[in-house]
């Protein structure tokens, strides 16, 4: 037995939008819990991000490529959960320095804990980057910090990323 | 225009595909959640034999949305009717005896050597990764493991920040 509705969009009991089709099959989401969001993409597009000889410094990825519900915040380098958005999230982060045979560690923070860290000996250019599922809940942040131990500070490189976007139903 | 206004989605079978809570917002819906999701930690170090593949030790759960990770054997087994392409993401911390050496992380699918990523390590601690995305059938196991240039005895250490290994299904990929 098969049954089929064919309907453009639905929504629920009191109207509110749940998805859509366009008619041809491409289906746009509207739903809250339905969608990879709150989602941000930032990067560090300007110099003046100092990394201190052995000191963990917080960088801060200053232009956006996208950010879905205006949770990344560009001049603190947070990702601040917004109301109603509490669940599991996925991070990465890259941060990129010029720091020859420099022991760095990449570190993701929430609400100013380590929980995550990635490490590299850095000879080049190349980055350093950490992944990571984290749970959170509404008004937690999490940043990205960085300690290097070469014997000069250096410069975030503008090939540094921070990415994240929340799991759906995990 | 056509508009349907329900709270819940159900198949034939009466298996909940989409509920609403009346506000828009979709609380659950099997086929569109990025389930199966887990992420495992070791409880303590382990030890291993330099330039052999070993596999990481990951024997405590974190989470784990549909039971597909085993912490006897360290695999995870993809659910019967969660076959699809599934991100994973694992972090090994290890020690590295000589300049120079290798850490590598690598993905085992049914016991075949699927992907690897490396780094270059010098003596001290060295952090091996490997982040991508497999694409797995049903009853498909996936493992990880590490091999180090180096042919001394090196140790995984079990730091939770550190050491971690955890994968999610993409939704419709």
């Amino acid at each position: 037995m098969t049954s089929i509705i064919k309907v453009n969009t639905y929504q629920d009991a009191n109207g509110n939008a749940l998805f859509s089709s366009d008619g041809s099959g491409n289906v746009t989401m509207s739903a809250n819990g339905a969608k990879n969001t709150p989602a941000f993409s930032a990067n560090r597009a300007n110099t003046g991000n100092t990394l201190t000889t052995n000191t963990a410094t917080k960088v801060i990825f200053d232009t956006e490529y996208y950010d879905t519900d205006s949770a990344y915040d560009t001049s603190n380098g947070r990702f601040t959960v917004p109301s109603g958005k509490a669940g599991k999230y996925f991070f990465c982060a890259t941060v990129a320095m010029n720091a020859n045979f420099a022991y760095v560690r990449i570190k993701l923070r929430k609400n100013g804990t380590d929980v995550f860290r990635g490490t590299a000996i850095r000879v080049d250019t190349s980055g350093t980057s950490v992944s990571a599922t984290i749970d959170l809940a509404v008004g937690d942040y999490v940043e990205v910090y960085v300690t290097q131990d070469s014997t000069n500070n250096v410069e975030v490189g503008d090939a540094s990323h921070f990415h994240g976007y929340k799991l759906i139903g995990a | 225009m056509s508009i349907l206004k329900t709270n819940q989605i159900t198949d034939l079978g009466g298996n909940e595909l989409l509920t609403s809570n009346g506000s828009g917002v979709i609380s659950s819906g099997g086929a569109i959640t990025n389930t199966p999701a887990f992420r495992a930690r070791m409880s303590g170090n382990q030890s291993f034999t330099g330039n052999t593949n070993t596999k990481v030790n990951f024997n405590t759960v974190v989470y784990d949305t549909d039971s597909g990770y085993d912490t006897s054997n360290y695999r995870y087994t993809v659910p019967t009717g969660k076959g699809g392409k599934y991100w994973f993401y694992a972090s090994v911390m290890c020690s590295v005896s000589s300049n120079d050496h290798r850490v590598q992380v690598r993905y085992y699918v049914n016991g075949t050597e699927t992907i690897m990523q490396y780094v270059a390590g010098i003596t001290g601690k060295v952090m091996g990764r490997c982040d991508t995305a497999l694409t797995l059938s049903a009853s498909d196991y996936v493992e990880c493991y590490i091999l180090t240039d180096s042919t001394s005895s090196q140790t995984v250490d079990s730091d939770t920040k550190a050491s971690y290994w955890g994968g999610y299904k993409l939704i419709g990929a």
